[in-house]
């Protein structure tokens, strides 16, 4: 492993990080997949499943907040781990890493804008049909 | 811009240098991209496809002609043409989009069978031409007379690079980069760039180099996901 890199390997169903705690690290999925959910009114919501090539916990790393998702392993995975060294790192001497980041991110925020957009319609259609006739 | 690509069947070439006076490669590579259509193959082009740095105008248009109608009947078959830029074609990045009516990009991984493999031309890590980049396109356009005494001094140049990792107890900068990438979450790397064709196993995964068509003329198979250097031989022989 070059510079802070670490490796990491986690069993099925085994948590990795938790929402709300402290972390300065994020992970690349190797091998294997990761569930990422978020506890909200009193039900665990997946958000999205990953898989090798993919990587979560960037946002704790980049903003240094707590984690805002749960992550969980679905059958043995094996990570990379890098932290704030390791990602500056990483991004000098492997630099379409950073364009990928990018490419992901995008895609992430086309996605919630999608979803925000169905949200904001289904609850305008709701309020419609409260209304009295 | 496209990145990811899904392709159960892609040949992969790179360093065509058409335009370069010591390229051999047109004819082989009409026929070798006829091959690739009547197989239904798609084709990555990975990087240096065109010379920018060590050609004439009158070379380059009559090179590049046959080979980019090839690439177009390929294209009309059904079959996806990939276009990664490398360091003697950045210049040429825009016009290529409209030549060839397909996608450029920096890089591609593509998902096959079950593998993912990273594709890039591989300049971004030659120690040279990172650290010196003026005085690396100096360097090129001076080895374009050099070529015209030996035919293939890029897979010298990277010879020589090789040699120094090993005298400081280093692996070649290809392959370390390739391991890097590898340590990604790829089964397979695929570069070009040092011109020398190689199949090799590291720490972290495979490692294929799919050479060059400026004399040899080898080239990469990805099949369902098992992934293959091949040497083209005239299928009319």
């Amino acid at each position: 492993m070059r510079s802070g890199e670490t490796e990491k390997a986690v069993a099925d169903g085994e948590t990795i990080v938790r929402v709300g705690d402290a972390g300065a690290e994020m992970y690349v999925i190797k091998t294997g997949r990761v569930r990422i959910s978020r506890p909200m009114a009193g039900r665990d919501v997946v958000l999205s499943e990953l898989g090798p090539g993919d990587f979560f916990g960037e946002m704790s790393l980049l903003e240094s907040l707590p984690r805002d998702a749960d992550a969980v392993a679905v059958g043995e995975t094996r990570l990379l781990v890098l932290n704030a060294g390791s990602l500056l790192v990483r991004l000098r001497r492997d630099p379409t890493f950073a364009l990928e980041m990018l490419h992901r991110l995008s895609g992430r925020v086309r996605t919630l804008n999608a979803e925000l957009e169905k949200a904001l319609s289904d609850a305008a259609t709701d309020s419609a049909t409260e209304l009295p006739s | 811009m496209i990145i990811d690509a899904d392709e159960d069947r892609l040949f992969v070439i790179s360093d065509l240098h058409l335009g370069n006076p010591s390229s051999t490669a047109r004819s082989r590579l009409v026929e070798f991209l006829e091959y690739a259509r009547l197989t239904g193959t798609s084709v990555c082009v990975n990087g240096d496809g065109f010379e920018m740095l060590q050609t004439s105008f009158s070379r380059l248009s009559s090179d590049a002609v046959p080979v980019l109608n090839a690439l177009k009947r390929l294209m009309r078959d059904g079959n996806r043409v990939y276009y990664l830029v490398g360091n003697h074609d950045i210049s040429l990045e825009h016009f290529l989009e409209d030549w060839l009516f397909t996608q450029i990009a920096p890089f591609l991984n593509v998902t096959s069978g079950e593998a993912r493999i990273r594709i890039e031309h591989g300049h971004l890590y030659d120690p040279w031409f990172v650290r010196y980049p003026k005085s690396y396109e100096l360097g090129a356009r001076a080895l374009g007379l050099a070529l015209l005494v030996h035919p293939d001094v890029y897979s010298a140049y990277a010879r020589v690079q090789a040699r120094g990792a090993a005298r400081r107890k280093g692996d070649p900068p290809d392959e370390v980069a390739a391991d890097m990438l590898l340590s990604r979450g790829f089964d397979t790397v695929i570069f070009g760039h040092t011109h020398n064709a190689c199949d090799v196993h590291l720490a972290n995964g495979h490692y294929v180099n799919s050479g060059n068509w400026l004399r040899g003329s080898s080239y990469v198979v990805i099949d369902h996901g098992k992934v293959e250097l091949k040497k083209w031989e005239s299928w009319r022989q």
